[in-house]
C-alpha cells in the first residue's frame, strides 16, 4: 500500500486482510510479494460500500486533542552542563547532534533529537521496594 | 519517555490490580492513556509529550520541558522502603502556572476502556480511589484503595475549589480521574498501593 497523507480530520476508510499460506523452508523473497496482490485481489480486500455511519462525522474534540502538544525545544549546550556537568560518558551524536549520554553514577540520559529518531519511544520499568519479585500484597 | 509519567501501574503482579491503565500506540495516537500531564498556556491546556531531555536512574526519572515560556521539570521516584510513587513537578524556570494532571484509572476492569466512572473519595490529604464492587480488583481486595495524595505543604482543600496548590478534582462519569492545581511553581503527588489485605477465602 502506498503511503497516505492523512490530513487532520479527513475521513479514511481503512481496514485489515490476513491470510496464510503453508509453510516453506525457503528465504522469504520479492516474489513472496505476489501474495500480496492475491489478497488484495479477493472480495474480501475491497472497502464495504455501505459506509458507517460514523465516518466523516465530526469528532468532538477534548483536552488530549484540541491542542498539539507543548513545543519543546532542545537543552542548549550551556543548559545540559548546568543540569549534568561537564562528564559525559558513552556519549551518542548524530553529527554534531547531540543524542544521549551517560552521566554520574547509574545516569542515562535521552535527549528530544534521539526520541524523535527512534521508532519506538523509551520507557522504563519501576518496582517500588527492594525485594526481587512481587509478594502477594506488594 | 514521550510524558506517560505512570501507566501500567500495579499493585503486585503487573495483570492485576491495575490502577492505571497502559499506554498503547508508540506513535502517540492514543494519548490519554496512563497518566498525563497538562500545563496551561495562553492557549488554553497543552500535553506534556516529547521533553527537551529525559532522564533515567534506578529508581526514579527525570523529564525537563523546555519552551518558550520556561522550563518545567516532572520527576518520578520509587519508593525503597515505602510502596509509593511519588511525582514531582517543578517550574525551574518562568511563572508560577496551572496544572491538570490527568490520571486514567483501569481499576474497573478492562483497562479502563469502559466507561466506568471514577469510584473516588476525598479526605483532607487527598483522594482515595476504589474500585467498584463488581470488578476483579473490588471482589479481591473489597476494602482496598488506592491513595493518591498531594505532596506535603501542597494541599488543597477536600474536593471542590480551595487555595492549595490542588484546587479541583473529579471525574465526569469516565474512567478519568483528573486534578487541577492552583497557578504553582511546584507540585507533587504520590500513589501508594492498595491499603487493605485481600478477603480471606
Amino acid at each position: 500500500m502506498p503511503p497516505h497523507n492523512w490530513r487532520r480530520g479527513a475521513p479514511r476508510i481503512s481496514g485489515s486482510l490476513g491470510g496464510s499460506s503453508p509453510i516453506t523452508p525457503r528465504r522469504t523473497a520479492d516474489a513472496d510479494l505476489a501474495a500480496v496482490d492475491r489478497a488484495l485481489a479477493l472480495p474480501e480486500a475491497s472497502a464495504p460500500s455501505q459506509r458507517s455511519e460514523a465516518v466523516g462525522t465530526p469528532v468532538v474534540p477534548n483536552v488530549f486533542s484540541a491542542r498539539a502538544p507543548l513545543r519543546c525545544r532542545d537543552l542548549s549546550p550551556a543548559e545540559i552542563a548546568g543540569f549534568w556537568g561537564g562528564e559525559l560518558r558513552h556519549v551518542e551524536r548524530d553529527g554534531d547532534q547531540l543524542l544521549s549520554f551517560f552521566t554520574a553514577a547509574h545516569t542515562h540520559v535521552v535527549l528530544r533529537a534521539k526520541e524523535l529518531r527512534v521508532l519506538r519511544p523509551h520507557g522504563e520499568l519501576f518496582r517500588t521496594g527492594i525485594g526481587s519479585r512481587p509478594t502477594r500484597n506488594r | 519517555m514521550a510524558g506517560v509519567f505512570n501507566s501500567l501501574l500495579t499493585q503486585g503482579h503487573v495483570s492485576i490490580n491495575r490502577l492505571l491503565s497502559t499506554t498503547r500506540s508508540y506513535l502517540g495516537l492514543q494519548r490519554a492513556h496512563g497518566q498525563r500531564l497538562f500545563v496551561e498556556s495562553a492557549d488554553g491546556y497543552v500535553l506534556l509529550d516529547v521533553p527537551s531531555a529525559w532522564e533515567v536512574r534506578p529508581d526514579s526519572c527525570r523529564w525537563l520541558y523546555a519552551h518558550a515560556g520556561g522550563l518545567i521539570e516532572v520527576s518520578l521516584t520509587a519508593g525503597t522502603t515505602l510502596h509509593a510513587l511519588d511525582m514531582r513537578i517543578a517550574v525551574r524556570t518562568g511563572p508560577p502556572v496551572r496544572f491538570l494532571l490527568s490520571n486514567h484509572v483501569a481499576l474497573n476492569g478492562d483497562d479502563g476502556a469502559d466507561a466506568v466512572p471514577v469510584r473516588f473519595e476525598s479526605d483532607p490529604n487527598g483522594i482515595i480511589v476504589r474500585a467498584i464492587p463488581d470488578s476483579d480488583v473490588g471482589r479481591r481486595f473489597p476494602n482496598g484503595f488506592f491513595p493518591l495524595r498531594s505532596a506535603r505543604g501542597h494541599r488543597g482543600r477536600a474536593g471542590g475549589r480551595g487555595r492549595g496548590a490542588v484546587c479541583r478534582w473529579g471525574s465526569r462519569s469516565q474512567p478519568f480521574l483528573t486534578l487541577l492545581t492552583a497557578p504553582t511553581a511546584a507540585a507533587g503527588f504520590r500513589i501508594t498501593g492498595v491499603s487493605s489485605a485481600p478477603r480471606p477465602t
